[in-house]
């Protein structure tokens, strides 16, 4: 679920790719932070996409210092300097799915991983409560939207689009809080619904195999697809929607990050999971 | 107030051809883009006008009233044919971002009375909710019932064409993927093998 939404390296200029490092490393640091150690490892590209995107559509300058990793004492990061409440949320949201990721996989684990989970849980439970308190419309957001999840799966809809639907409209809404000026909240808001979609629908794909052996809902098995470039169209189809929106808002800085992201990034990740898929078969 | 030179992403040390490039990139990525089926397709309108006023608003500046290159401007969005009344009533719910009660009139349609415009506006209500996969099979079915019909190709095709990556194209990107390294690698394994059957060895080790 996490980890998808990636820079494609080969097309981003080196200072660009430095800049976005420095941004997830400053995220890993804010996670550290508020939360302490154990969040810190379940950063995930996700989240540092979620503020590189909040980020870009701020006026607010942002400076990078150079500091060593505190994992990793050989290794020298850029950190932003100041606080920065893209960070913040980022670092809040994170912790909220993760959390409720978690506590879903369990009902569709064996029973040694559901163990596993509810350990796991337990251990999150204070980062958990602490992320609510700082983030209380998130937390409700998300709760909201696994269950809406929960009711998908147990309606067994062979429809892809109803599948990803909670997905999409939880990350259109938490891509669009807090926004002021009402044009920017529709465009962020149609940003976010298909990104949310477009992460369903290639963790759905990614997890075909699976869930035909385990017997879990998978909309792609129970629409009879086994038509992997029809897939592949899918997901193309929903990155070209997102794009237009994108193109739609009035992005400040760090533009060539997101678009590499937009356009490349996702382009690829499609791709590689599509052509992983073919060659399994 | 927004910042011309900040919106077509130029500064105060570009060149005016600097600033034709790169408002014609802006513009044209909106354009080539099919805003029928967004919601936003109000706010691409608003864009549209703001890249304008911002390159006539630099080269205003520039040339101090003088009468400055064209920059072939692009048209706003065109959108009619004569439709019977029930269905131009249920576009222009569409149009105005009422989805629910255009999809209650599209219902109250009988599905033998059905014509190519019903699932045409099907389509759009589909793709205005972001139900890509069901908006792109009615699109499908609309243009497949009267392909003569320029909104149903446009529409149609704009959404197949994404299917390939299109959607890349207006950024200068290529819409399939070459990898650009396997090319070469590939020709200069050809090449390799073909110098061999010649006498020759352009790759000693294969």
């Amino acid at each position: 679920m996490f980890g998808y939404i990636k820079t494609h390296r080969p097309e981003l200029k080196v200072r660009d790719d430095e800049t976005y490092k420095g941004i997830y490393c400053s995220l890993c640091k804010e996670l550290g932070k508020r939360y302490g150690l154990l969040s810190r490892l379940f950063l995930s590209y996700d989240s540092t996409f979620l503020a590189v995107a909040m980020m870009a559509l701020s006026d607010e300058k942002i400076c990078f210092e150079q500091k060593r990793c505190p994992f990793n004492p050989a290794k020298k990061c850029n950190f932003c300097r100041g606080e920065h409440y893209e960070l913040s949320f980022a670092a809040d949201v994170s912790v909220l799915l993760l959390y409720n990721k978690v506590r879903d996989n369990i009902k569709d684990s064996t029973l040694f991983k559901a163990i596993l989970y509810r350990i796991l849980l337990v251990m999150l439970m204070h980062s958990y409560k602490k992320a609510v308190k700082n983030c209380p419309d998130a937390a409700i957001l998300i709760e909201e939207y696994m269950k809406m999840q929960s009711a998908v799966e147990e309606k067994q809809s062979p429809s892809i689009d109803e599948a990803a639907e909670p997905t999409a409209k939880l990350l259109s809404e938490i891509y669009s809080l807090y926004e002021s000026d009402e044009d920017t909240e529709r465009v962020r808001a149609r940003v976010g619904y298909f990104l949310g979609r477009w992460i369903y629908m290639i963790d759905a794909f990614d997890d075909i195999e699976k869930d035909r052996k385990s017997g879990n809902y998978n909309p792609f098995l129970l629409a009879g697809q086994d038509n992997y470039e029809k897939i592949k169209g899918d997901l193309l189809m929903t990155v070209g929607e997102l794009a237009k929106a994108y193109e739609l808002l009035n992005i400040k800085k760090f533009g060539e990050i997101t678009e590499n992201i937009i356009y490349d990034g996702l382009y690829y990740r499609t791709l590689s999971v599509y052509e992983r898929k073919k060659s399994n078969d | 107030m927004i910042d011309p030179y900040e919106l077509l992403g130029v500064t105060l040390n570009s060149s005016d051809d600097e600033i034709k490039n790169a408002y014609r990139e802006k513009a044209r990525r909106i354009h080539e883009s099919d805003y029928a089926g967004s919601p936003l397709s109000d706010i691409a309108d608003k864009k549209m006008k703001e890249l304008d006023n911002a390159y006539d608003a630099i080269m205003a500046q520039r040339r101090q009233g003088a009468d400055y290159s064209s920059k072939n401007s692009y048209g706003t969005y065109t959108n009619s044919t004569y439709t019977p009344p029930t269905y131009a009533e249920i576009r222009e719910k569409i149009r105005r971002n009422d989805l629910d009660g255009a999809q209650i009139m599209l219902d109250n349609i009988p599905s033998e009375s059905r014509i190519a415009e019903w699932f045409y506006l099907q389509g759009m209500i589909q793709q205005k909710k972001g139900w890509a996969n069901a908006a792109y099979e009615n699109y499908e079915r609309a243009y497949r019932m009267d392909s003569m019909n320029p909104e149903y190709s446009k529409a149609f095709q704009s959404m197949h064409n994404q299917r390939n990556g299109g959607y890349r194209t207006a950024t200068g990107r290529s819409a399939d993927s070459d990898c650009g390294f396997c090319n070469i690698c590939q020709g200069l394994i050809c090449a390799d093998c073909c110098c061999e059957c010649m006498g020759g060895d352009i790759i000693p080790c294969c």
